[in-house]
């Protein structure tokens, strides 16, 4: 079941961490975290007067900025920033600053090192509360249930994910190849969540979203995804930013209700895919940086990145050698709210602890598989 | 425009008036005298080409990099030096994204007269074929605090990351003989 990494590390674990926060004197909150060669400092400034022309003037605004390391600002930076926006706009409090704009700064110092290098296993200095946030991550990351259903078949596509919900559950799931030749197949493994079920398999020519696995159905030819902004809707059905003609999620079934999360599925061709790694740690820093700030929160988040190595194995925290060889991931980011011994203290979303639940998924990329 | 007004921090007539009568009497508000640097400090990143610099407060960060380009037609045997300063939202609640300001601009041209002018960059050093492809160095600067005296810390960050930059090798290959092949920053090519 091991696979073997480049640095030396188990596949669930972690780069050495380091978060320091307070780290610049102008700025309102900052923070700088690393994880592994990966470096980025967030600043924030806020909350500042007005708001920007069309954004509510009821709520708060977040205003997010990206600074690369080198180079001009290009797509793929406001790619970034559109991510990083939503995520902290569904962690912090709206309401409770109307009319105002908080800055958020994000610069990239240090991008992975080429070369392989060693990397020592445990987790770096880390203040207290950081540390919290990642060991949470990790167990969401776990594979806590194991589900199987109609594995995708045919030539063409495989791969991931997410989505799908019922009052606020998410479903993420990752899709793991079991067996060997041609008795092989895929699995699909919840990562998180309760309630029902639904793929959304990425492939085919024309876009990311393909059919509703659960009946065992054929998969599209092709292998190719391309990138799609996806958003469930409130009404249930799944809509995408573009009309690409593949079918609309959710053929007969009913998709999640009032939950809001953001999906996005990439491709390799895409200039994203070496750059990936650094939005993880993006929001990491970012999210410090508001507590450094003050900014009022209703929760922390967590974001961590694993990928799906050629065996159908699962790895965590891919460092930039691994990322280019893979041939999917996905990061996620996870809601991390107090968890209390009394009953009262924890967020509670319908009974259950409001840990279950992804803000913000991202993928990458797409495999073949075999026939089951 | 009242973002703008609301950004900036206005010094009162008292503070105003501080400074003033403590600098008759040699002395600055941070208990410095004249003529007193505060504590510089470099820091050199992994890669080739990038510098960090701290004067007291003040914070810079440099990276370098090279690109083969097509020189200018009245120089054909000498590379390019180009900088990019932007003064980042981070360092200045009064900082805006987007288009360079004004002291933004004279800072970047500051620091490229001084490079240029005292020669610092050997320019004929970065060209590999006359006439055809030479070296063009990039230079990003970013301010990420901004306490004072960022044409100091600017010009030493531009200066120590160039410092640590190393061009990389190329020699030329290929079928017909006129590829040229660039190698990674560990080979180094030997001419006899």
């Amino acid at each position: 079941m091991e696979i073997d990494r480049l640095d030396g590390r188990t596949p669930n674990q972690l780069r050495p961490l380091a978060c320091s926060r307070n780290v610049l004197n102008r700025a309102h909150g900052s923070a700088s975290w690393s994880q592994g060669e990966t470096k980025v400092l967030a600043a924030v400034y806020g909350p500042k007067a007005g708001t920007k022309k069309n954004e509510n003037p009821e709520k708060a605004c977040i205003e997010v900025i990206w600074k690369p390391k080198t180079g001009q600002i290009g797509k793929p930076e406001k790619e970034y920033e559109m991510i990083l926006k939503r995520t902290l706009q569904s962690i912090c409090l709206l309401t409770v600053n109307p009319n105002t704009t908080t800055s958020v700064i994000v610069q990239v110092r240090l991008h992975d090192f080429q070369k392989q290098c060693k990397t020592f296993p445990g987790i770096a200095a880390v203040s207290s509360g950081v540390l919290l946030m990642v060991i949470s991550g990790l167990v969401r990351v776990g594979l806590l249930a194991v589900l199987v259903c109609g594995v995708v078949v045919g030539d063409g596509f495989g791969g991931w994910i997410v989505v799908g919900g019922d009052d606020g559950y998410v479903w993420c799931l990752v899709a793991t190849k079991v067996g060997v030749g041609g008795g092989s197949g895929w699995q699909l493994t919840t990562l998180v969540g309760n309630g029902w079920l639904m793929v959304v398999v990425g492939g085919g020519d024309s876009g990311g979203v393909s059919r509703v696995v659960g009946e065992g159905g054929e998969g599209e030819g092709g292998g190719r995804g391309c990138f799609r902004y996806w958003e469930g809707g409130a009404d249930g059905a799944g809509r995408r930013s573009d009309d690409g003609g593949a079918a609309a999620l959710g053929e007969g079934e009913p998709a999640a209700s009032a939950t809001r999360f953001n999906v996005l599925i990439g491709t390799s061709d895409n200039k994203m895919w070496s750059m990936t790694m650094l939005l993880p740690c993006a929001i990491n820093a970012s999210c410090a940086a508001l507590v450094d700030a003050g900014i009022p929160l209703k929760h922390l988040s967590v974001a961590i990145c694993c990928c799906l190595a050629e065996s159908g194995y699962v790895i965590l925290d891919p460092n930039k050698l691994e990322e280019q060889k893979m041939k999917a991931f996905v990061y996620l980011v996870f809601p991390n709210s107090i968890l209390s011994v009394l009953p009262e203290g924890s967020l509670r979303v319908g009974g259950e602890p409001m840990e279950h639940g992804i803000i913000t998924s991202v993928t990458h990329g797409v495999m073949p598989v075999g026939k089951v | 425009m009242e973002h703008r007004l609301a950004n900036t921090w206005w010094m009162t007539v008292n503070e105003k008036k501080f400074i003033e009568t403590t600098l008759l009497s040699d002395l600055r508000i941070d208990g410095r005298r004249p003529f007193d640097y505060r504590r510089l400090t470099i820091k050199f990143g992994r890669d080739d080409g990038s510098s960090e610099v701290q004067l007291g407060q003040t914070h810079v960060m440099a990276f370098v990099t090279s690109q083969l380009v097509q020189p200018y037609r009245d120089r054909p045997n000498e590379g390019t030096v180009s900088i990019y300063i932007e003064f980042s939202p981070m360092a200045d609640p009064s900082f805006e994204a987007g288009r360079p300001g004004e002291s933004a601009v004279e800072l970047g041209r500051i620091i490229d007269r001084g490079l240029r002018e005292s020669r610092a960059v050997d320019m004929e050093s970065l060209c590999v074929i006359a006439g055809k492809l030479v070296w063009a160095i990039r230079i990003d600067l970013h301010i990420l605090d901004n306490a004072g005296n960022l044409v100091d810390a600017a010009n030493i960050a531009a200066l120590t990351a160039l410092s640590t930059f190393r061009r990389p090798e190329c020699t030329l290959g290929g079928e017909d003989g006129q590829e040229v092949i660039i190698h990674p920053p560990e080979v180094k090519c030997f001419t006899f």
